[in-house]
């Protein structure tokens, strides 16, 4: 297992290939892609701006695979998360978890992805074509005109 | 007793600056004094505001808090002073 907070994310396949060949108990893969969304109430999303407190975010992370492992039994699970600027339509990050059965990979990878976006101090500024917000837990947000 | 204070994201944008000393005077400080005095040297109410809500998250020298704990601040300690997650 294994979280980052990156540049430039791996290439999905390879991620795949590498925890594929962790284990041959492995019967199921599931994978999240995160995508910065090319609309936003503000209008047309040109990039998104994340920041992480990276000692902390790092740490989180991997309390929230551990115990993720621990609670389903899955077998691996890899995070990869984007930091600094993220243009619209690129990816954001990667979930992917390997476990012997899906029933247990789809729970896990809901957890992971939940968690991460509630507990991890990471944090994204949405830049539109007509201004800027940061982006709040839930959704909300104050708008600010780009600088 | 000196204390270094370090801010992001939004919270860092609305305060206006990244980080700030402060000297608390001889005694260990209570959390929510020292947010006061962040708020009270910026003239600004909104560091507190943020602590009643409950909408941020605060470490003390890299370890998250709760912050309902009755913490107690010392000379040298690092506060970072942190909006709501929102990555993914």
């Amino acid at each position: 297992m294994y979280a980052s907070i990156t540049d430039k994310l791996s290439k999905l396949d390879k991620l795949i290939g590498k925890i594929k060949e962790g284990s041959e108990e492995i019967g199921a893969i599931l994978v999240f892609i995160g995508v910065v969304r090319g609309i936003s109430p503000l209008g047309k999303v040109i990039r998104l701006e994340y920041e992480a407190h990276e000692k902390l975010a790092q740490n989180k992370l991997n309390e929230i695979l551990h115990d993720v492992k621990t609670k389903y039994g899955i077998i691996d699970a890899i995070v990869e998360h984007r930091k600094g600027s993220v243009s619209r339509g690129e990816d954001i990050v990667y979930v992917v978890v390997a476990s012997r059965y899906r029933k247990e990979g789809f729970k896990a990878l809901i957890e992971i992805v939940e968690r991460l976006k509630r507990e991890v101090p990471i944090w994204k500024k949405e830049v539109t074509e007509h201004g800027y917000r940061w982006i709040e837990e839930g959704g909300s947000s104050n708008n600010k005109d780009e600088e | 007793m000196r204390i270094y204070v370090k801010f992001y994201a939004k919270i860092r944008d609305e305060i206006g600056i990244d980080h700030m000393f402060l000297d608390m005077g001889n005694n260990p400080s209570r959390l929510i004094e020292v947010i006061r005095e962040i708020d009270r040297r910026m003239n600004k109410k909104i560091i507190e505001e943020y602590y009643v809500r409950r909408r941020l998250l605060i470490s003390i020298n890299d370890t998250l808090i709760d912050i309902d704990d009755d913490i107690l601040l010392r000379d040298g300690d690092k506060i970072d002073i942190m909006p709501l997650p929102s990555g993914g």
